[in-house]
């Protein structure tokens, strides 16, 4: 548990001094949810401000999750501290995800923030507040099912020498299956079904029914717990045989 | 007492190369060739060798970072592949003066985060990482980004890493690489008190023969895969005591004639050529016992057949002149 805790910390620490050092990378920090926000109205406009909210929050961070685990390989191959970090106690693949826990937590805050004088200017000032709290929880909670799945996508990064081909489709199919971009509802039966084994769905559901009040909320939380635990475990164990691989192969240095 | 055991080192790599749309070549390279080694605690070690001599292998191996496909290695008494997160404690790495790190962090924060990734926290942090910027002489460049220091002050940088968790053992890939000569010194000097008064057993590749000189206490020569000798400088440079080097300075535009012609001459070898830009320096080996007569017939064939001599000097073996002789007798 210890080396995990200096792990979250190292992850915390970079991220900070990153952003004290780089305002051009805070500044488009603070811009994306605004993107963000316009792509999920143009595709649905019959949501209300809150939905949008946190639907644009769900859009990014499940972006980042995949993007950033592999973008953080890639960034420590292309500057050559890829071999330093597998040579730390932890294994590579520990690592790459918990130094990038506090990142997701501590980007997501800055979004949630950036957008947050929207809610309140149109909401009161409790609702408001709450709708923010309500949508980092559920966000924080959204990188669970991503974990395992972006863990094994930073080590295919690492194997393939062909960096991008993976990033440029893993997303958005991911995004497209748990309905983050479009209703599960309105695709194909067996996309339905596929969709329904992808715990970012059900999580997607559960932030929905949250939000609009609705009953079967804590059901989907579960579902989306359970299928968490499957495909993080399932992504653990295949990213551990390719960095067996890697390492058998010298693709760590 | 052993602080690094290599026993028949051996790695293969299949390079593909492609051949056409959907068709690859497979070539297996063999990169060792049953390396074994041992290294005494304390004792700095310099593996040499020519690029693709197998050095870099090895030392990625040793490094925990390259599984050997066969053989076995220990530091001080830890198996690398069976228990490889307790030998990672205790060494230090450092693989590349120019890289190996964020170039968004600042010296210290770079330093401090990979700390952080070691375990290390709090004042323990702060002391490790102030004592590391002072011994590499890094204070006054430790807020600046990294990539903002130079070539010199990243390569001590990369040092001062490899020391941040204490390590018994050092492994350094090429440590003054790049470096200009009076950086490369400091850092020189750097190792050689860290083996002497912190007990520091170091394992470093380089291509610089001075270098070896200066710092190993003994040095490996590593050829094709295989170490072809290991020996102090001086029990080195007694395996070519037989041997005498005389250099001559030949114009450039005539060289390469008048070295086919000492090429002819059977009781010398021309061991190597430095190209310059008015003369080229010749180096040629020759039996100690018949030196005199080697000089006085090489000199009367080369004014014989009408070659002029810029310069002639007979000198004791250097270690760049063993190397020659080990290497390039393969």
């Amino acid at each position: 548990m210890r080396k995990e805790l200096n792990l979250l910390k190292a992850g915390a620490y970079y991220e900070v001094k990153l952003l004290k050092n780089s305002p051009g990378v805070l500044a488009l920090l603070v811009l994306r949810p605004y993107v963000a926000l316009l792509l999920t109205y143009s595709l649905d406009r019959s949501g209300t401000l809150s939905s949008y909210f946190l639907q644009s929050l769900s859009l990014l961070a499940s972006i980042d999750a995949v993007w950033d685990i592999a973008g953080l390989a890639l960034l420590a191959r292309w500057t050559g501290s890829l071999p330093y970090l597998s040579l730390t106690p932890s294994s590579l693949s520990s690592v790459l995800v918990l130094t990038y826990v506090p990142r997701y937590v501590i980007e997501s805050l800055l979004k949630a923030l950036a957008l947050s004088p929207l809610l309140f200017l149109e909401l009161a000032a409790p609702e408001a507040l709450k709708i923010v709290l309500l949508s980092l929880f559920l966000v924080t909670l959204g990188l669970l099912p991503l974990l395992g799945f972006s863990m094994l996508v930073a080590s295919a990064t690492l194997a393939v020498k062909e960096d991008a081909l993976w990033l440029e489709w893993v997303t958005p199919v991911l995004l497209l299956l748990a309905g983050v971009l479009y209703p599960v509802s309105l695709l194909p039966g067996w996309v339905r079904a596929l969709s329904s084994a992808i715990p970012l769905t059900h999580l997607m559901e559960a932030s929905a029914a949250l939000l609009s009040g609705r009953e079967g909320w804590a059901a989907s939380l579960a579902a989306a717990l359970a299928l968490s635990a499957v495909h993080n475990a399932a992504g653990g164990l295949l990213s551990t045989r390719v960095e067996r691989r890697l390492f058998k192969q010298g693709g760590l240095t | 007492m052993l602080a690094i055991v290599a026993r028949e080192l051996r790695k293969s790599y299949v390079v593909r190369t492609r051949k056409g749309l959907l068709t690859w070549e497979k070539k297996v390279v063999e990169a060792l060739k049953g390396v074994s080694l041992t290294v005494k605690k304390g004792e700095i070690l310099g593996v040499l060798g020519h690029s693709g001599a197998g050095k870099s292998t090895f030392v990625k191996i040793l490094a925990t970072l390259l599984l050997p496909d066969s053989g076995e290695a220990e530091i001080l008494g830890l198996d690398l592949v069976r228990e490889r997160d307790e030998v990672r404690r205790i060494i230090g790495v450092s693989l590349s003066v120019e890289k190996g790190f964020f170039p968004r962090l600042t010296a210290r924060e770079n330093l401090k985060y990979f700390g952080m990734l070691y375990g290390l926290s709090g004042r323990e942090l702060d002391r490790r990482v102030k004592e590391a910027l002072e011994a590499l002489s890094l204070q006054k460049h430790a807020d600046k980004m990294y990539e903002e220091l130079s070539l010199g002050m990243k390569a001590r940088l990369s040092i001062a890493r490899a020391l941040l968790h204490d390590p018994e053992v050092l492994i350094l890939d090429e440590p003054t690489l790049g470096l200009d000569p009076v950086t490369a010194r400091r850092v020189r000097a750097l190792l050689v008190n860290l083996a002497r008064s912190q007990g520091k057993t170091i394992l470093l590749t380089t291509h610089n023969m001075a270098e070896a000189e200066a710092v190993c206490d003994r040095v490996a020569i590593m050829s094709e895969g295989r170490i072809i000798a290991v020996d102090s400088v001086e029990g080195l440079r007694r395996r070519v005591s037989g041997t005498v080097f005389l250099e001559l300075r030949l114009p450039s535009w005539e060289s390469s004639q008048a070295i086919s012609l000492l090429k002819r001459m059977p009781e010398v070898t021309v061991s190597a050529v430095h190209k310059g830009a008015q003369a080229d320096r010749v180096l040629i080996s020759a039996p100690l016992s018949g030196a005199d007569e080697a000089l006085i017939n090489i000199l009367r064939a080369l004014r014989s057949s009408g070659y002029k001599v810029r310069g002639v000097s007979l000198r004791e073996p250097t270690l760049e002149d063993v190397f020659i002789e080990l290497v390039g007798a393969r």
